[in-house]
């Protein structure tokens, strides 16, 4: 897996949005949008790494003025196209997607309600609505969890009502390293998995399943929720890993939250394989914890059930400081050593 | 408690940076991207280090909880800085460079 950034724009402020730090970098740059040349490069790195997808990311990937022309590169060289979407895209883009093959691509689209602004917009999740209308079975819709009070309820009559797939992606919204957006913190994981859980009941019975993004943690869930999420058909599996995305300007980060924190350089002939390898040497030291005071002793981390969470969280519990000894001049010989 | 003795002074290398877990400390090396746990009294030193306690409030300390005579825990003590000393975790202050008293993380963690 690995994520190619074309857009270096959003036309959303959503508050929870962990695409800041590559976006105010794409500004610094002056990098709008990637050109077609760099996009064939990053092609040929797919190709190269053995990656069947051409998996598309921003800021908002639709709003590239020539995104049917890099869709259909993407298709040229034989790639399933995944796009991740607010939904509110051009309809030149609506109608690129829409006249792919279904299994060709896959379309995730964002259904958090008042992204653009504090107030939900009617008008916002009409067209959401109506992008899954005309993508059907080409779309997965998402809703990405960064508060406690959060209610999937609604949209299984989207799923439903529209002829999209039958699931639902659930991300969480993880902090960047260097802070400024919403995020769930760990302590509400656990009132946030109870109420998955009752969720994916009403998904199950309904023939929905539930997708999970990366950065969840086994012990959000009572074995009896685990279950609950396995007999309904969902893809539960506790992950962090390197999922590459690579930028405008070619370097690859470990993901967004690390944006400029956890990068390798793309050298010519690299491959994901690589860089995932440097990224992975890179990190080590930050895996043996996770998200809690507890990960670094729990034996479903041990056993590799559960990752601990996002690096990014783990991460930002590390500190540098304030360790210090003043060692008295009779005893300098231990740092003569 | 006494002032902490005129001595030289080591500190965190700027790489490094440690968590304090439920039974033990984990501390990340960016050089060669090590990771060390610490337990047991290790952990304890670390921590106490962490609080700014001095040298001889460590070697009291330690004595206390290892159950020896404060010669045996300052033997001990200095094994123990050797060898974070030797592994890069500690490094020499700049000469004359006043200790900092111990503050709260500045990006405290969501643990």
């Amino acid at each position: 897996m690995a994520n190619v950034a074309i857009s270096g724009v959003c036309n959303l402020r959503c508050p929870y949005c962990f695409a800041g730090s590559y976006l105010a970098a794409s500004r610094e740059q002056g990098a709008a949008f990637i050109d077609a040349a760099a996009f064939e490069q990053r092609l040929d790195f797919l190709v190269r790494s053995g990656i069947p997808e051409a998996r598309l990311i921003g800021g908002e990937p639709t709003l590239h003025p020539a995104f049917p022309d890099l869709v259909a590169r993407a298709r040229a060289r034989g790639l399933h196209v995944v796009v991740f979407t607010h939904g509110l895209m051009p309809p030149r883009a609506l109608d690129c997607l829409a006249g792919l093959p279904a299994d060709a691509c896959t379309v995730l689209v964002n259904m958090n309600a008042g992204a653009a602004s504090a107030r939900p917009d009617p008008a916002e999740a009409a067209q959401r609505i109506e992008t899954l209308i005309r993508l059907g079975g080409r779309a997965t819709p998402g809703f990405t969890i960064y508060r406690p009070d959060f209610d999937l309820a609604g949209l299984l009559p989207v799923v439903l009502g529209t002829g999209c797939r039958p699931a639902i992606r659930l991300g969480l919204a993880q902090p960047m390293l260097g802070g400024g957006n919403a995020y769930l913190h760990p302590k509400q994981y656990r009132a946030a998995g109870a109420r998955i859980a009752a969720f994916a009941r009403e998904a199950a019975a309904a023939g929905v399943a539930l997708q999970f993004d990366c950065g969840f943690v086994r012990c959000m869930f009572t074995e009896q929720e685990l279950a609950v999420l396995e007999q309904g058909g969902s893809d539960f599996a506790p992950r962090c890993s390197p999922i590459l995305d690579l930028d405008l300007a070619g370097a690859a980060s470990h993901c967004f939250p690390l944006t400029g924190i956890v990068e390798a350089p793309v050298g010519p002939g690299a491959t994901a394989q690589d860089l995932r390898a440097a990224l992975a040497r890179e990190t080590a030291p930050y895996r043996l914890a996770g998200i809690y005071a507890r990960c670094s002793g729990c034996p479903e981390k041990a056993r590799g059930a559960c990752t601990g969470g996002c690096l990014a969280v783990t991460m930002r519990r590390f500190r540098g400081g304030p360790v210090r000894v003043i060692v008295p001049q009779a005893l300098q010989a231990f740092a003569r050593s | 408690m006494s002032a902490p003795p005129a001595g030289r002074s080591y500190a965190l290398a700027p790489r490094v940076r440690w968590v304090q877990d439920a039974d033990r400390i984990i501390v990340a090396d960016a050089a060669g991207s090590r990771g060390i746990e610490l337990r047991g009294v290790e952990a304890a030193v670390w921590s106490w280090l962490s609080l700014a306690y001095p040298y001889a409030w460590l070697v009291e300390h330690l004595a206390l909880l290892t159950g020896t005579p404060a010669a045996e825990a300052a033997a001990h003590l200095r094994g123990v800085l050797d060898g974070w000393l030797a592994h890069g975790l500690l490094v020499p202050e700049a000469e004359g460079e006043a200790p900092a008293a111990a503050a709260p993380a500045a990006a405290a963690g969501d643990g």
